[in-house]
C-alpha cells in the first residue's frame, strides 16, 4: 500500500512496513499511524521496538512498505527537520553544557549560533532545568540528562517526536514529571510516539498504544481496552531505598497492598490496585519521606496481555 | 508535499545555508585538544620541537648570549646539516617530517584527538543523534576532517611559519627574508598536504573502528607498524627505498619533501601509489561503516 500525499496526512506513518536483515525479519507488515496525540509503542525487550523507531527516524529503510513522516518519506530532509528524535543512550556528550548541546544540535538543523542559544535556553527553561542548563551534561542527575534529551528533540519544534524508552532509571518523581510534560505535547502541536517494555508507565500519558510482539503489530488501541482483559489481577514492584524497613511499614497501612516482603533486591509488594499503589508510592516519594531508588514492576501484566492475544 | 502542509511549526527565523551547519562540529573537533588540561599538556609537549628550534635561532642570530663557543657551534652545526640552517627548507620541512621527534609528536596528536574522533561518536551513539539531523555522513565526516587538519595544522604548518617569522624577524637585514620567501609556499603546502593525508588516514581508521582505543591501536599499528615492517623489508632486501614505499611515516615524508623541493634520493611514484591506494582503501571503508544504516544497526 503506498501513501498519497494529502495536506491530512497523519504525522507519522507506518503503511505495511517490514524490515529483514537477511533471513531474520525484525518488523513484519506494521501499519499504524499517529496523529497529534501521543502513542504509546509496547514490547518486551528485543521485539522489534527500536527497528520500529529507527525506521520512523529515518536511520533505517524498510525492506518493504513505506513509512512516512509528515508526509515526505522518512529520512528526508523535509522528514528529519519535521521529526525529533529522543534516542534511549543515556551518555550524552559529557563535556558540553546542557544549552552548549542543545545549541549544537539546533545548528544542525540551520539555526544561527545566536538564535540556536536564545531557543536552546528557552526550551530547557521551559523544560525546568533552571540554572543547571549552564553545567555539564557530565554532572547532571538521570532526570535532568532526560531532560536535555526531551530538550534537543523539541527545540527544533518539530511535528512528531521519537522518545525511546524514556522513562528508564527514572526514579518515581522524575517518572510523573516527565509523564506530564509529555502528555502536554500534542496541546502544544506535536505527535508523540514513545517507546517502552512496561504498559503502566505509559498509561497515564498515552491516548493509545500499539502492541508489537515477536515484529508484529500485535493489537492496537486505548490502554484502558487492553487493561480490560486483565480484570482483578493484582501486580508486584519491587522497590529500592535506603531505609527500606521505614518505607515497608508505610506501604503496608495501603489499602492497595496485598502482600509485601524485604528481599535481598530490595522490597517486593504486591498489589491489587496498580493505579492506586503507584499514585500512592508517588505521593510519598514527593512528600520527601522516603528517598525511593527504584521502582519498577516485577512480572508486568504485559507478559499476560500478549499470552492473552496471542491465544 | 511539504512538512508546511500539516501546520508543522517552523521557526521564524531565517535558516543558514546546508554548508554551514558541519561548521559547528568542525569548531568542536578543532577543540578538542584544549578541553582538557592533559589534552592541552600534549598540545603543549608537541610544541617542544619548535620551541628548541626557535632557542636554535635566538643563540645563532645573538637574541640570546651563551657566549661565542656556544653560537660557533650552533653556526658550524647550520652550515653542517640543513636541517639546523633557517634559510633551508630542510629547517621548517624536517622539523615535521623528521622520524624523531616528528613521529611521536604525530601519534600524540592524532592519538589524543583525531582516532577517537568518530569511534566515540559510534560508541555512545552519537551518530543515531546526527543521522536525524540536518546534516549528511559527508558533512559530518567533512567537519571532522576540517577540524582535525586545523588542530594538527596548528603544530605541523602553524609552528614552521612562525619560526619562519621569528627568523626573519631575528636577522638584521632583509636577507633571510628574502632568499627564503621562494620556496616558504611550497613548503608550508608540503605540511599541509602531509596533514591532510595523515588525518584523512586516522579519521577512516576511527569511522571503521568499533571503539575509541581500537582506533587508537590501529593507527598506530599503522603508523609505527607499517614502519617496522618497511624497516625490516629494506634490510632483507636490501633496497633502502623500500622504507619510503611501505611506510605510512615515510611515505608522507617523501611526499613532502618532494613538494617541498628538498632534496632526495626516493622516487615518488612508489610512495604516492601506496598513499593513495591505502587513502582510498580505508576511505571506502569508512564510507561503508558510516551509511546511515550500518552506523545505526
Amino acid at each position: 500500500m503506498s501513501i498519497a500525499p494529502t495536506s491530512t496526512a497523519p504525522r507519522l506513518q507506518f503503511a505495511n512496513a517490514s524490515k529483514w536483515y537477511g533471513s531474520v525479519t525484525a518488523l513484519m507488515d506494521v501499519s499504524f499511524q499517529v496523529g497529534n496525540e501521543v502513542v504509546g509503542l509496547v514490547g518486551r525487550n528485543g521485539v522489534g521496538k527500536t527497528t520500529l523507531m529507527k525506521l520512523a527516524a529515518g536511520l533505517l529503510q524498510p525492506s518493504q512498505g513505506e513509512v512516512r513522516v509528515a508526509g515526505v518519506p522518512a529520512g528526508s530532509r523535509a522528514a528529519r527537520a519535521a521529526l525529533g528524535f529522543c534516542p534511549d543512550t543515556d551518555r550524552l556528550f559529557e563535556s558540553l553544557t546542557g544549552v552548549q548541546f542543545v545549541a549544537w544540535m539546533l545548528r544542525y538543523h540551520g539555526l544561527g549560533a545566536a538564535t540556536a542559544r536564545r531557543t536552546a535556553e528557552q526550551v530547557l527553561d521551559d523544560l525546568g532545568l533552571g540554572p543547571a542548563m549552564h553545567r555539564k551534561v557530565g554532572t547532571y542527575s538521570k532526570g535532568m540528562r532526560q531532560r536535555v534529551r526531551l530538550g534537543q528533540a523539541l527545540a527544533h519544534r518539530p511535528a512528531v517526536v521519537l522518545l525511546d524508552e524514556p522513562m528508564t532509571g527514572l526514579d518515581p518523581i522524575a517518572r510523573a514529571e516527565l509523564a506530564e510534560r509529555i502528555a502536554a505535547l500534542p496541546g502544544r502541536g506535536v505527535g508523540v510516539l514513545v517507546s517502552s517494555h512496561v504498559l503502566h508507565e505509559l498509561e497515564a500519558i498515552a491516548d493509545r498504544v500499539v502492541l508489537v510482539h515477536q515484529g508484529r503489530l500485535l493489537a492496537e488501541g486505548k490502554v484502558a481496552d487492553l487493561r480490560r482483559q486483565l480484570p482483578g489481577r493484582p501486580q508486584t514492584y519491587r522497590l529500592a531505598a535506603p531505609d527500606l524497613r521505614e518505607l515497608a511499614a508505610a506501604l503496608v497501612a495501603l489499602p492497595a497492598v496485598q502482600d509485601l516482603s524485604v528481599g535481598a533486591e530490595g522490597l517486593l509488594v504486591t498489589a491489587g490496585d496498580g493505579a492506586a499503589f503507584r499514585a500512592a508510592v508517588t505521593e510519598l516519594a514527593a512528600a520527601g519521606r522516603f528517598a525511593i531508588r527504584e521502582f519498577v514492576p516485577v512480572g508486568d501484566d504485559l507478559a499476560t496481555v500478549f499470552e492473552s492475544l496471542v491465544g | 508535499m511539504t512538512p508546511l502542509g500539516l501546520r508543522y511549526r517552523r521557526a521564524d527565523h531565517a535558516l543558514v545555508p546546508a554548508w554551514r551547519r558541519w561548521w559547528p562540529l568542525a569548531r568542536q573537533e578543532f577543540l578538542v585538544p584544549f578541553r582538557s588540561k592533559v589534552g592541552i599538556a600534549v598540545f603543549c609537549l608537541c610544541l617542544v620541537p619548535a620551541v628548541v628550534r626557535l632557542f636554535v635561532l635566538m643563540i645563532r642570530y645573538g637574541m640570546v648570549d651563551f657566549g661565542a663557543a656556544a653560537r660557533g657551534d650552533v653556526i658550524g652545526r647550520s652550515q653542517a646539516w640543513a636541517q639546523w640552517d633557517s634559510g633551508r627548507p630542510e629547517f621548517y620541512v624536517e622539523l615535521v617530517m623528521g622520524t624523531w621527534p616528528g613521529l611521536p609528536v604525530l601519534i600524540l596528536l592524532t592519538g589524543s584527538a583525531t582516532a577517537g574522533a568518530i569511534a566515540r561518536d559510534r560508541r555512545t551513539n552519537a551518530l543515531e543523534l546526527l543521522w536525524t539531523r540536518g546534516i549528511t555522513p559527508f558533512g559530518y565526516l567533512l567537519a571532522r576532517f576540517c577540524g582535525s587538519l586545523g588542530s594538527l595544522c596548528l603544530v605541523t604548518v602553524a609552528a614552521p611559519l612562525a619560526l619562519w617569522v621569528a627568523a626573519a624577524l631575528m636577522v638584521d637585514d632583509w636577507q633571510q627574508l628574502t632568499s627564503t620567501l621562494p620556496f616558504l609556499g611550497s613548503v608550508l603546502f608540503a605540511l599541509l598536504l602531509v596533514s591532510a593525508v595523515w588525518t584523512a588516514l586516522c579519521l577512516c581508521l576511527s569511522a571503521m573502528a568499533s571503539s575509541p582505543s581500537q582506533a587508537i591501536v590501529l593507527w598506530c599499528l599503522l603508523l609505527v607498524g607499517s614502519t617496522a615492517l618497511a624497516n625490516i623489508a629494506a634490510g632483507v632486501l636490501r633496497e633502502p627505498n623500500l622504507r619510503a614505499w611501505l611506510s605510512v611515516w615515510d611515505a608522507g615524508g617523501t611526499l613532502a619533501r618532494h613538494v617541498a623541493g628538498v632534496s632526495t634520493r626516493v622516487a615518488l611514484g612508489p610512495a604516492l601509489g601506496f598513499l593513495s591506494g591505502l587513502l582510498l582503501l580505508l576511505g571506502l571503508g569508512a564510507w561503508r561503516r558510516l551509511r546511515v544504516g550500518e552506523a545505526v544497526a
